[in-house]
C-alpha cells in the first residue's frame, strides 16, 4: 500500500474513531435529551399524557428554531412502571450522552432516578407529573427541578382555602402507598394548623387501585363528617366516585367532599361525575385557555395536533421541556452543569404563566387551582370550575421551613 | 362500632365477594380439574371489561350492556381455546413451570396488546339506568347494581352446579377432579377436555369482567390486581370446588370489608391473611381433593 493510502486509511479511521466516541446528538448537530415514561403499568394513563405534552413541546421549539440555534432530540423507553427499570433505563440513556432527563411519572420511580442517576451523573431532570415534596425537600439535588405544586404547597392551599369554611370534623381518604400517606399527612397537619378546632374523624387508605370502595364509604358516612377530603385520583377517584354515587354519597355529604381532578379523570366519569363537589387541579386546559394567549395558543395548537384538549399530565410534561430550553438559552450552554446552576431563583414563562423555580429547591412556585365540577357544555364534559387560584409562592415552604425539613 | 355499620359491611363483603368468587370459578376449574395455571386468567377478565365498555360506548348502558353480556364471553372463549390449541398444549408434558412461563408470557402480551387497542387512559361506563341508584334494606344502603351482581352470581353458580353434576363434560370433570390419571387410561380425550374446561373458564373470566364494567374505573391494572385474589380464594376454597370458591370468595369479600372497622389500610392483606389461616387449618383448603398434589 502507497503512503498515500495509508494516509487515507488512517484519517479515515481516526475521523470513524472520532465520530464513535462522540455522544449521539453531536454527530447531527442535535441537542439529545432522554426520557423513561410509564408508558404501561400502573402509571401508563399519565406516562402516555406526559410524553404526548413533552412530545409537543419539542416540536413547537424546534419548529422556532431549536436551542441555541440546534434541535432537540428525544430518545426515550417504557419502565412499565417499574423503580428499578426507570433507573436501568436513564443510567444508559444519560451515559449515551443526553443533556436532559425527563423523570419518570410515578413517585416511587422518580425518586429512585433522581437519587440515584440524576444526582450521580449531575443531569438536570425535570418531574412533571410527580409532586412528592421529598424530590424538592428531603432528597433535594441540585439537578433537579419539579412543574407541579408539590404535595407540600398542594395540601397548605387545600388545607388554607378548607379553614375558611365552616367545616370542624373531617374525613380523610387516601391510596395505600408512601406517596398517598404522605400526602394524607400533610392535610392532616395543615388543617389542624390552620383551624386547630378542626377533628378527624374516620381514616382510609385502600389498596392502590382497589376494585370496591363500598367498605370505605360505609366506614365513612358511619362516622358522620362535615367534610371528607381525598387525595385518591385517576382510576381510583373514577372507582370511588362512581361506587359513591351509586350509594347516594354526595348528597348525603350536602357535596362536601374534595378530590385531585385531573380532566381526564373528569372526561371519564362523564355522567357520574359528582357535580357540585369541589376538587382541585393542576393544570386546567380550559383556564389556562382563557388566561393568556400563548395559553390560547398552546391549548389550541395541542387540540389540533392530537385532537382532544390537553390533559394536566401533558402540559406539566410541556413546561419541563419548554423551562429547560429557556435555561439553556439563558445559560447560552446546554450543558447541564451550566443548565442546573442558572435554574434557581430565575423566572420563566410557562403555560400557567410566569412560573419561578425556586433558589434553594429548584420547586416551581406553580398556582394550585381550586373549583367546582360542573358539566361544562364548551368542552363537552365535566370540568373544574375554578373559583380560587392560590399562588406557589404564598404556600410554598420558607427557607426556614426547607432547613428545617431537611434536618439542619 | 354500630350493628348498623357492622351489617352494611358484612353486605358490602358478600357483594365484593360475589365478583370474586366469578372471577376465582373458572381459575379453580382448570387447576383443580387438570392442573392448568393460567396466571392470563386475570387478562380476559380486563379484557371482557375494556370489549364492554366499547359496546356501552357504541349502544348506551342498557343495550350495551346486554350485547356484552352475549357477545362478550363467547369471544373471550374462542380467544381462550385458539391460545389453548395453538400454545398451551405445547406445554402440558414439561410440567407446571412450563405453563407458568407461558402463562406469564401471555400475561405481558395481552397487557401490552390491551393497551395498543383500547388505549391507555381509563375508561368508566354507566350501569344501566333502571340499575342505578341504591335500596334500602333494612337500614343499610345497597347499591341496585350490586344486587344484580349478586343474583348474576347466583344464577352462574347454578349453571356450574348444572354442568358439573348432570352433564357428561361435568362428569369427566368431576372425575378429573377425583383421579385425573384415570382419566386418560379409560380411553377419554384428556386433550379435549382441556380445551372445554379452559374455555368455560375464559366464558366465567369474560361474565366477570362484562358485569363487573359499570362498577368502576375499566383500566389496564384489572388483569393483575384481581387474578391476585382470585389464585387467593381458590386456594382458600379448595382447587376444583366450585362451591368452596363461592364460600371463599364471600369469605375474602366479608374480612376485608370488615377489617376497615378495626384498621385504616391494608385491607387486601386480611385475604391472604385468611389464607394462611386456612391452611394452617386444612391444608386442602376448605374443600378438599384427593389425591392432588
Amino acid at each position: 500500500m502507497s503512503i498515500i493510502h495509508r494516509a487515507a486509511a488512517a484519517s479515515a479511521l481516526a475521523i470513524f474513531a472520532v465520530l464513535a466516541a462522540l455522544p449521539a446528538g453531536a454527530q447531527d448537530g442535535t441537542i439529545p435529551i432522554a426520557g423513561s415514561f410509564d408508558l404501561s403499568g400502573a402509571a401508563a394513563d399519565v406516562g402516555k399524557d406526559v410524553y404526548d405534552g413533552v412530545q409537543y413541546a419539542i416540536e413547537e421549539i424546534n419548529k422556532n428554531g431549536g436551542v441555541l440555534g440546534r434541535k432537540i432530540q428525544l430518545t426515550y423507553q417504557d419502565n412499565g412502571t417499574v423503580p428499578q427499570k426507570a433507573v436501568d433505563q436513564s443510567t444508559a440513556m444519560l451515559r449515551d450522552g443526553a443533556k436532559f432527563l425527563l423523570s419518570p411519572q410515578a413517585s416511587g420511580s422518580a425518586i429512585a432516578v433522581s437519587k440515584a442517576v440524576s444526582a450521580k451523573l449531575k443531569i438536570p431532570t425535570c418531574t412533571s407529573s410527580s409532586n412528592s415534596d421529598d424530590l424538592t425537600i428531603k432528597d433535594f439535588h441540585p439537578y433537579i427541578f419539579m412543574m407541579a405544586a408539590n404535595s407540600y404547597m398542594e395540601a397548605r392551599a387545600v388545607a388554607n382555602y378548607l379553614s375558611k369554611q365552616p367545616y370542624r370534623r373531617y374525613a380523610v381518604i387516601g391510596p395505600d402507598y408512601a406517596a398517598g400517606r404522605a400526602n394524607a399527612a400533610r392535610f392532616k397537619e395543615f388543617i389542624k394548623e390552620y383551624n386547630p378546632q378542626v377533628e378527624i374523624v374516620a381514616e382510609d387508605y385502600p389498596k392502590f387501585g382497589a376494585t370496591d370502595y363500598t367498605a370505605t364509604i360505609n366506614k365513612i358516612l358511619a362516622a358522620k363528617p362535615d367534610y371528607v377530603w381525598t387525595v385518591l385520583f385517576g382510576a381510583d377517584l373514577i372507582t370511588f366516585s362512581k361506587q359513591a354515587q351509586a350509594l347516594g354519597f354526595f348528597e348525603q355529604m350536602h357535596n362536601h367532599f374534595m378530590g385531585l381532578y385531573d380532566s381526564n379523570t373528569l372526561k371519564a366519569l362523564g355522567p357520574d361525575a359528582a357535580v357540585g363537589t369541589d376538587g382541585w387541579q393542576r393544570a386546567p386546559a380550559k383556564l389556562l385557555a382563557e388566561a393568556s394567549p400563548a395559553g390560547k395558543a398552546y391549548v389550541e395548537g395541542f387540540k389540533a395536533k392530537f385532537g382532544h384538549y390537553p390533559a394536566d399530565w401533558s402540559t406539566l410534561g410541556y413546561d419541563c421541556v419548554s423551562i429547560w430550553a429557556q435555561a439553556a438559552e439563558a445559560a447560552k450552554s446546554v450543558e447541564p452543569e451550566a443548565v442546573a446552576a442558572i435554574l434557581g431563583g430565575r423566572e420563566f414563562k410557562s403555560v400557567r404563566g410566569p412560573l419561578r423555580i425556586g433558589k434553594l429547591d429548584h420547586q416551581a412556585e406553580a398556582p394550585i387551582y381550586i373549583g367546582k365540577v360542573v358539566q361544562d357544555k364548551d368542552y363537552g364534559q365535566p370540568l373544574l370550575s375554578i373559583q380560587s387560584i392560590i399562588p406557589g409562592a404564598e404556600v410554598r415552604p420558607s427557607e426556614e421551613t426547607l432547613r428545617k425539613l431537611r434536618g439542619g | 362500632m354500630s350493628e348498623q355499620l357492622l351489617f352494611a359491611q358484612i353486605v358490602a363483603g358478600v357483594a365484593a365477594g360475589a365478583l370474586y368468587f366469578l372471577v376465582a370459578s373458572g381459575l379453580t376449574l382448570l387447576w383443580g380439574a387438570l392442573g392448568v395455571i393460567n396466571l392470563a386468567h386475570g387478562s380476559y377478565f380486563m379484557i371482557a371489561a375494556f370489549a364492554a365498555t366499547t359496546l356501552v360506548q357504541q349502544f348506551g348502558p342498557g343495550a350495551g350492556l346486554l350485547l356484552a353480556l352475549v357477545v362478550v364471553p363467547l369471544a373471550i372463549m374462542i380467544l381462550a381455546t385458539g391460545l389453548e390449541m395453538s400454545l398451551f398444549r405445547r406445554v402440558y408434558a414439561g410440567g407446571i413451570w412450563g405453563q407458568l412461563l407461558l402463562t406469564f408470557g401471555l400475561f405481558l402480551v395481552l397487557s401490552d396488546l390491551t393497551r395498543t387497542v383500547f388505549g391507555a387512559l381509563p375508561r368508566s361506563i354507566p350501569s344501566p339506568d333502571v340499575l342505578r341508584g341504591f335500596v334500602m334494606i333494612a337500614t343499610i344502603r345497597v347499591a341496585k347494581y350490586q344486587i344484580a351482581i349478586l343474583v348474576a352470581t347466583l344464577l352462574v353458580a347454578l349453571f356450574l352446579w348444572y354442568l358439573l353434576n348432570r352433564s357428561r363434560t361435568g362428569r369427566l370433570i368431576r372425575a378429573a377432579v377425583d383421579d385425573p390419571a384415570m382419566l386418560g387410561a379409560i380411553g377419554v380425550d384428556v386433550k379435549r377436555l382441556r380445551t372445554q374446561v379452559m374455555a368455560i373458564a375464559a366464558c366465567l373470566a369474560g361474565i366477570a369482567g362484562v358485569i363487573a364494567a359499570p362498577r368502576g374505573s375499566v383500566n389496564a391494572t384489572l388483569d393483575v390486581q384481581i387474578v391476585i385474589i382470585a389464585f387467593a380464594v381458590i386456594v382458600i376454597g379448595g382447587l376444583g370446588s366450585i362451591w368452596g370458591a363461592l364460600v371463599a370468595g364471600i369469605l375474602a369479600g366479608v374480612a376485608e370489608a370488615l377489617s376497615t372497622l378495626f384498621i385504616d389500610q391494608g385491607s387486601e392483606v386480611v385475604i391472604f391473611a385468611l389464607m394462611v389461616l386456612v391452611l394452617f387449618i386444612r391444608p386442602t383448603g376448605l374443600r378438599t381433593i384427593v389425591g392432588r398434589e
